[in-house]
């Protein structure tokens, strides 16, 4: 997958769960690689970004086993960030779906050699 | 691979991150690793889970890049870094608002550094140009006036480097960084409401101009210096010049440590304070105060209106001092002597070979020989 839609991709799906409320990151990592293949060591450059552009904080939490977790939770500015990103994200799939759509009858004409004219026609029309 | 190979290979690949990167990665890591392995994961499957830790480096180089440009467009609206080549007899800078930087350039080239981090408002009205004309240099910050075309020249000179960022902003200063060749023939700069600081320059002459404005120089070596300011305060020290001419409206003037053949230095309602050895020195004020420490002068002339002024002299053989006085009181101090009051006159100590000539109106003068 091209690198960079697909760090757009993962920063909006842990933006995304972190809207639904505080994560440590092992949890985080579980919840994004349960639903999709990724390795989840990218996910922490991520979570770094996301701190150093104040999209983020994290606070530590003292856990009854090992050490304390760090919690990650989004800022004011990282809620709104998210929903941009998120509407953003929501347009372009919606371009690309549509888009998607109309690939097969597309295709089917430009691999018509016999009617050249009618794509012409097709894509004026359009 | 166990735990801790693949700890200690990631530690290896982060230290180009710096300390604190590094750190801060690791932990997370080592987090993963312990919540892992309290939900009863091997070694293995975790470290399988984390991925390939080349691909994690990518990511986060990737972002330390994308990064570091982000922050500078945040304070940074325009900026341009450029460095000229070219015989050039002279370099004159106009800065406005914007504050002048002088300093020395180490590889004997002009450097320009121009950076405007104002709102955008500012932004727009002034622009940076540069052009040269009969082996002059100039460069500066210009008022845009709306509606009238730019014209930006830069004429057959050869850049090595230039940058240029144009990005949204707010607060800040406009500043002109400007590294300057030694043994420039001259140097000029002026300003309006910027400031001017110059230092550890090897120079023919320095001028310098400001309205608002301070001047600050330092460690300069020179045939000539110029310095005129509004209601800018001067500063100056370290200063080696054949002859120097210093003049503020309602500035302050403060030479320390300078050596200047010939000195000529006046305020009209502004103070002067100055440690200087000099031949000739020349100094008035009009409102404000005068406090001289001159060494192995020659002739000095000296007057303040209603100010008060004080006088020392230092490795002179005699003094021949003439003193006009007006209402205020007047006292000469030897060596070993203490005071003693005068009235207007000439007093003559040693050979007489300085040649002093006070003058003060309603303010009160101290002569130290």
């Amino acid at each position: 997958m091209n690198t960079q839609f697909k760090k757009g991709a993962l920063e909006l799906c842990v933006l995304s769960q972190l809207a639904q409320g505080d994560k440590y990151g092992y949890e985080l990592t579980e919840r994004i690689s349960g639903e999709m293949s990724i390795a989840s060591g990218t996910l922490y450059p991520i979570l770094r970004k996301l701190k150093d552009d104040n999209h983020v904080t994290t606070y530590l939490v003292e856990s009854e086993s090992g050490p304390a977790r760090k919690y990650y939770r989004l800022t004011d500015g990282g809620r709104k960030y998210q929903r941009d990103v998120k509407a953003e994200w929501e347009r372009f799939t919606a371009s690309v779906n549509r888009l998607i759509a109309k690939t097969p009858e597309i295709s089917k004409e430009q691999e018509t050699p016999k009617e050249p004219a009618a794509v012409v026609k097709n894509n004026v029309r359009d | 691979m166990t735990k801790n190979d693949y700890l200690d290979s990631l530690k290896e690949k982060l230290e180009k991150f710096g300390k604190e990167l590094q750190e801060e990665i690791l932990e997370d890591y080592r987090q993963h690793f312990a919540e892992g392995e309290k939900q009863g994961r091997t070694e293995e499957e975790i470290i399988e889970e984390l991925g390939n830790v080349e691909e994690m480096i990518r990511e986060l180089s990737e972002m330390d890049q994308d990064r570091e440009p982000d922050r500078e467009y945040k304070k940074i609206e325009r900026e341009r870094n450029c460095t000229y080549i070219g015989e050039y007899k002279g370099i004159e800078l106009s800065g406005e608002e914007a504050d002048i930087l002088l300093e020395p350039s180490e590889e004997n080239r002009i450097q320009v550094e121009y950076k405007n981090d104002k709102g955008a408002e500012t932004q727009l009205q002034y622009d940076f140009y540069q052009y040269d004309k009969d082996g002059i240099f100039f460069a500066g910050v210009r008022r845009i006036h709306s509606g009238e075309n730019q014209r930006i020249k830069i004429l057959g000179k050869i850049m090595v480097t230039y940058q240029s960022h144009f990005f949204g902003n707010n607060g800040g200063s406009i500043q002109l960084r400007v590294r300057v060749p030694k043994g420039m023939l001259r140097v000029s700069a002026a300003a309006t409401s910027g400031d001017i600081s110059a230092c550890d320059l090897e120079v023919g002459e320095l001028q310098c101009k400001t309205g608002s404005g301070d001047i600050d120089i330092s460690a300069i070596r020179l045939k000539k210096l110029q310095i005129g300011s509004g209601s800018g305060d001067i500063d100056a020290s370290g200063i080696r010049a054949e002859s120097g001419s210093i003049h503020a409206a309602s500035g302050d003037i403060d030479l320390n440590d300078c050596e200047i053949g010939e000195l000529a230095c006046s305020t009209a309602s502004g103070d002067i304070s100055m440690k200087a050895r000099t031949k000739d020195c020349r100094c008035s004020t009009g409102s404000g105060d005068i406090d001289l420490k001159v060494t192995g002068p020659e002739r000095i002339n000296c007057s303040a209106g209603s100010g008060d002024l004080k006088l020392q002299i230092q490795d002179v053989d005699g003094v021949e001092a003439k003193i006009s006085q007006g209402s205020g009181d007047a006292a000469i101090y030897r060596k070993g002597e203490g005071g003693r009051r005068i009235k207007g006159g000439t007093y003559t100590y040693g050979n007489g070979a300085c040649k002093v000539k006070v003058s003060i109106g309603s303010g009160d003068m101290e002569l130290y020989i």
